[in-house]
């Protein structure tokens, strides 16, 4: 074009910063980003920040009262366990470990489950029904049952129990997107891009991944807070994470042999594994409005 | 005159086998012939059932015919199913207008990427020189250049009609198929796309197939009409010809039916 045009020098917001104006209207969920981003925080940078080694039992200091207690003192936020470890720095290191590795298996899980639904919507028959409801049978089980098998079976540990929170999460991914496919894949804006020549990458890549942004959402929020809970409870069974490694399910079944003299030692793990479930859930929610108001509005 | 579209013999027709857990369908459709020159303008009317949209959707590659064949400009049209043939084809010779046109819009991306997929997928045009087109097609149909930054849910169902018709011409088509493009806008907005599309007609000479029940536009704006009904084409002639002289019964039904609105004009 030739002529200077004055539609291109007006600012067109993004998808990104249309969802984000549509987030910050939701005040629950910006607290909830708040305290998530809190764990993000811990999850990466717990070396710089936290006071004292996690591992270091120091003797003179056994089961120190919190600093809000008449009795603790201010050298340690938390107060410390039974074996004289700072418990801040052990939240904070295991924030990271319940976090971190909670994170990894979504994305893993996401990526197979979404590859292969994806796959399995797009095709029709017998092939497709196969995957599907072999795998249906599956989501009837618990995640936390089957991870529980599949951790009898390799032996525990805080990597096979990642393993096995990982398979437990894909069949629900699987089934939510091939569900999502199947319904895409008759719309007619599908068959007018068929028409044009598009394969079924194509397909996929343009047209039903950014309608497909809300279903993830939703499920990847769903899959990580059930991740959280079920790698603390195989932590807490000591089925996962092993006693030495800060986890928070660990830190809190260690808490439990001194739950009377100390219950800090309970209470400030359960609530870092519930303020970490409740913001997740709550941001999740608040995106997933976003995004579907994006569209709507 | 020059013979842009030559379909001969067109079938369709649904298993008639009973299969396990699935009903017989017993509709079929064809075998259907007709011949579109250069420019001209086809209504297809008839009631409900009686194969329109089936017809639209096989001309326009969307549906496998069983038998028959499609000519575009003497070479063979081949449907979706041919993804090899396809490839090598031109296969925006024949665009098709959907029958909801909010619904043949991608709710998840913008106007400029709907209109860009015809382009990126069929042309060797750069990314600027794609979206100069864009830009001046939407201007083209009636609409301003910022839209290609709206989603779907920001326009109005006239706006919706006008980007299913940017898409539709932005290849530069030989022949446009649309299944009832009038039906649910407002007279208004009804007369301003028809004189849009007339207009485009004009400019582009491409051939207009359209499904209508309206025979007002009908009359108004085609000039050959095909009548069908189950799945057969039971008449087709000149406008005037068929509405003044219907010979079927159906025909007869259909036109009466619009007549008694009008009552100056008795039939013959």
């Amino acid at each position: 074009m030739s002529r200077f045009s004055l539609y291109e020098d007006e600012i067109r917001p993004s998808p990104w910063q249309h969802t984000w104006r549509e987030f910050k209207s939701s005040h629950v969920a910006l607290v909830g980003l708040a305290i998530l981003l809190l764990f993000v925080f811990f999850a990466f940078f717990a070396p710089l920040v936290t006071p004292y080694d996690p591992l270091f039992q120091n003797t003179e200091s056994i089961l120190v009262a919190p600093s809000w207690h008449p009795n603790g003192s201010i050298t340690h936020l938390f107060g410390t366990d039974a074996l004289g470890r700072d418990l801040f720095s052990r939240i904070m290191y295991g924030c990271r470990v319940t976090f971190g590795t909670s994170l990894l298996v979504v994305i893993i899980a996401m990526a197979v489950g979404v590859s292969i639904g994806t796959i399995a919507g797009m095709l029709s028959g017998v092939r497709s029904s196969v995957v599907n409801h072999l795998l249906d049978a599956l989501m009837a089980i618990p995640t936390l049952l089957i991870a529980i098998i599949i951790v009898g079976i390799l032996g525990s540990g805080l990597v096979n129990s990642m393993w096995a929170i990982t398979l437990a999460l894909i069949p629900q991914f699987i089934h939510h997107t091939r569900t999502f496919v199947r319904a895409e894949m008759k719309k007619d804006y599908i068959q007018a891009s068929t028409l044009d020549g598009a394969n079924r990458l194509q397909i996929f890549y343009y047209s039903i991944l950014p309608n497909m942004i809300e279903m993830l959402v939703v499920q990847g929020t769903l899959a990580l807070s059930i991740a959280v809970i079920d790698i603390s409870a195989l932590g807490f069974l000591n089925l996962g994470a092993q006693p030495p490694l800060p986890e928070l399910g660990a830190i809190l079944a260690a808490g439990l042999d001194v739950g009377y003299l100390s219950p800090w030692n309970i209470a400030i793990p359960g609530i870092a594994i519930f303020l970490m479930v409740l913001s997740i859930t709550v941001v999740g929610d608040g995106l997933r409005s976003a995004l579907r108001k994006r569209v709507n509005r | 005159m020059k013979q842009v579209l030559d379909v001969s013999g067109l079938t369709f027709r649904h298993s008639s086998k009973k299969r396990w857990l699935k009903k017989p369908e017993i509709f079929s459709l064809g075998p259907i012939d007709m011949q579109v020159t250069k420019g001209e303008t086809i209504a297809i009317i008839g009631q409900n059932r009686s194969g329109k949209s089936l017809l639209a959707k096989m001309l326009a590659g969307a549906v496998e015919p069983d038998e028959g064949n499609i000519h575009l400009m003497e070479e063979k049209y081949w449907s979706v199913r041919h993804r090899a043939a396809r490839k090598n084809a031109d296969i925006t010779g024949i665009r098709m207008i959907f029958q909801h046109s909010s619904e043949s819009m991608n709710p998840g991306i913008t106007v400029g990427q709907i209109l860009d997929e015809p382009l990126r997928l069929n042309t060797g045009l750069s990314d600027a020189e794609r979206k100069a087109l864009i830009a001046d097609t939407l201007v083209k149909v009636g609409l301003l250049r910022e839209h290609i930054y709206f989603y779907r849910h920001m326009l109005s169902d006239g706006q919706q009609q006008r980007v299913a018709l940017a898409r539709a011409i932005l290849p530069e088509p030989k022949v446009l198929i649309a299944d009832e493009p009038f039906a649910a806008l407002d007279p208004t907005i009804r007369s301003q796309t028809v004189n849009l599309i007339l207009k485009l007609q004009q400019e582009m000479g491409l051939a207009f197939i359209f499904i209508s029940h309206n025979l007002g536009i009908v009359r108004h704006i085609a000039d050959r009409v095909i009548v069908m009904d189950g799945g057969q084409i039971i008449e087709s002639g000149k406008t005037e010809t068929i509405f003044r002289w219907p010979q079927h019964e159906t025909t007869k039904k259909l036109v009466l039916s619009y007549q008694s609105l009008i009552p100056q004009q008795t039939l013959r």
